[in-house]
């Protein structure tokens, strides 16, 4: 009677008659066959849960990233885009609507200060914001120490009466800024804008190429937030409250 | 000069802008029709009448997707938006519905094969559980935002609602009978439960949000200084209310047609009373 063959990957050769030799050897032993089945299974076993253990451990430390990176995220106090050094309010002085000197300090004390570098014929971006920022003052949880601040940077066309016509479009409640050119480039370099540059296009109205963001300064004078174009609502609703804190936790 | 309209940045104003694609999408709806329909001319009861119907729901169609509707729905203010969807669902669909004759709905569901299907969608669960459920989908703040930032994207949002708002009126008014629910009670309540419930939820949240929902629409340039939360309340008051004229008009029509259906059949079995018959015999 011809004997089991156990090893089944070579029937030939010399392993094959050793196999066939000892595995009566084996049998009588009651031990298993000697094949190597058993040992690729566990190989294969082990491999597996190996495979396992690194696919896991991947997996946590990819959680402790996400878990690390949500943390940061939550570090970020405010949603608009936050300096890393806060900045101090320029001391300027401006003209406003009624043709009155006015201070960016010392004239709003106490408040929290959206400065904005706009012009009237702007045909997207600032009246974007001032419809924003109106909406968002209007709410009922909004502080009522905010001030929004717009100065223009076409002064040739933005006089006093252009400025608050415009503004009251949005509220009355907008302060319209202007001064010389000269004075609103140096407030916009004071202020680390762009310096609004004229563009001509084929129409022959001029236009402006001028700097998107609002400047928002707390009632401590200091600048933690800037907020580019476009800010959703949702944004200012939830830094604005956090601005106006400014005052009672610092003086 | 684009396709079909979508976002678009420049700020808005009223000088024409040309959509190819709306006109064509109107054309393949209109010029197949005519050509059926003036082939049989004549051949068919209430064939004018069906003729105005469809071409009439056509022009609700060209009107929600061409400038300048079609353009203020997809970039610039919310209640337009809503306006498109009133007259996609509301109007155009329903009308088209009813200047399909039979024979003509028979034809193409019989050429494209889906006749089976559209039994089981016109199925009244099923058709006003698919319509509330894209109703609830592409007014998803994820699904305007992404939908109509793109031409294909817009295209395919305003399809889908014309293509829902047939599926929801085929139950009520379907050219083909088997389409159609036979119960007149049965038929009230579809209408009510399909199209008068579901809509108030995401009417509410746009009505009641303290915040606009949608960034293409909150962050899009100012139409004549309309702010944005104050677009997106007329928004959720139009989706709340815009239906109530059709669908109550609708569900009044059903019951008068259904009180002059048991006036009918009550004059019918009055007339063939054995006892009435012997009483007047006598």
């Amino acid at each position: 009677m011809r004997r089991p063959v156990y090893f089944t990957r070579s029937h030939s050769g010399g392993v094959a008659q050793l196999v066939e030799r000892f595995g009566r050897i084996e049998e009588a032993r009651g031990s298993i066959p000697l094949t190597s089945t058993h040992n690729s299974c566990f190989r294969h076993l082990l491999s597996k849960a190996t495979q396992k253990w690194h696919f896991l451990a991947i997996l946590v430390v990819l959680s402790l990233l996400l878990v690390s990176c949500e943390s940061q995220k939550n570090k970020q106090k405010f949603e608009g885009l936050e300096i890393g050094s806060p900045s101090a309010l320029p001391e300027l002085e401006l003209t406003d609507t009624n043709g009155k000197a006015f201070n960016l300090k010392a004239d709003t004390l106490g408040m929290v200060r959206l400065v904005y570098f706009g012009f009237t014929e702007c045909p997207d971006i600032c009246p974007i914001h001032l419809a924003q920022l109106r909406d968002v003052l209007e709410l009922p949880q909004s502080p009522d120490n905010v001030v929004v601040l717009f100065i223009t940077v076409d002064p040739e066309r933005d006089t006093p009466q252009v400025l608050r016509s415009y503004l009251d479009q949005f509220d009355s409640e907008f302060i319209g800024l202007s001064g010389k050119k000269v004075e609103v480039e140096a407030a916009q370099l004071a202020f680390g804008a762009l310096v609004a540059a004229p563009q001509y296009p084929t129409e022959g109205k001029y236009t402006y190429g001028h700097d998107g963001r609002v400047f928002a300064f707390a009632p401590d004078d200091m600048g933690y937030t800037q907020y580019p174009h476009p800010t959703r609502q949702t944004s200012w609703a939830h830094d604005l409250p956090l601005l106006a804190q400014y005052r009672k936790t610092k003086s | 000069m684009r396709f079909w309209c979508s976002t678009l940045e420049d700020p808005w104003s009223w000088s024409f802008r040309a959509y190819p694609g709306v006109w064509l999408a109107t054309l393949l709806l209109v010029v197949p029709y005519l050509i059926c329909q003036f082939r049989t001319q004549g051949q068919e009861l209430g064939h004018k009448k069906k003729l105005i119907q469809f071409l009439l729901g056509s022009l609700a169609f060209w009107v929600a997707s061409d400038w300048p509707l079609g353009l203020l729905g997809a970039s610039y203010l919310a209640f337009a938006h809503m306006i498109q969807f009133m007259l996609y669902t509301l109007i155009a669909a329903p009308l088209m519905l009813l200047g399909t004759p039979e024979w003509m709905a028979r034809r193409i569901l019989r050429r494209i094969r889906l006749h089976g299907l559209s039994c089981t969608l016109s199925k009244p669960v099923i058709a006003g559980s698919i319509f509330n459920l894209m109703l609830i989908l592409t007014h998803s703040p994820w699904a305007v935002d992404t939908l109509r930032s793109s031409q294909f994207g817009s295209f395919a949002m305003d399809v889908l609602w014309l293509l829902c708002g047939l599926l929801v009126w085929l139950p009520i008014i379907s050219p083909l009978p088997e389409h159609r629910m036979s119960s007149y009670p049965g038929k009230i309540v579809y209408l009510f439960l399909a199209m008068g419930v579901v809509p108030a939820i995401p009417a509410g949240f746009l009505t009641f949000a303290s915040f606009p929902l949608y960034a293409t629409y909150e962050l899009a340039p100012r139409v004549h200084n309309i702010g944005a939360t104050t677009d997106q309340q007329m928004a959720g008051l139009i989706m709340k209310l815009g239906g109530i004229p059709i669908i109550w008009g609708s569900i009044v029509v059903i019951m008068m047609r259904w009180s002059e259906q048991n006036g009918k059949d009550e004059i019918n079995t009055d007339s063939y009373d054995p006892q009435l018959r012997v009483e007047s015999d006598q």
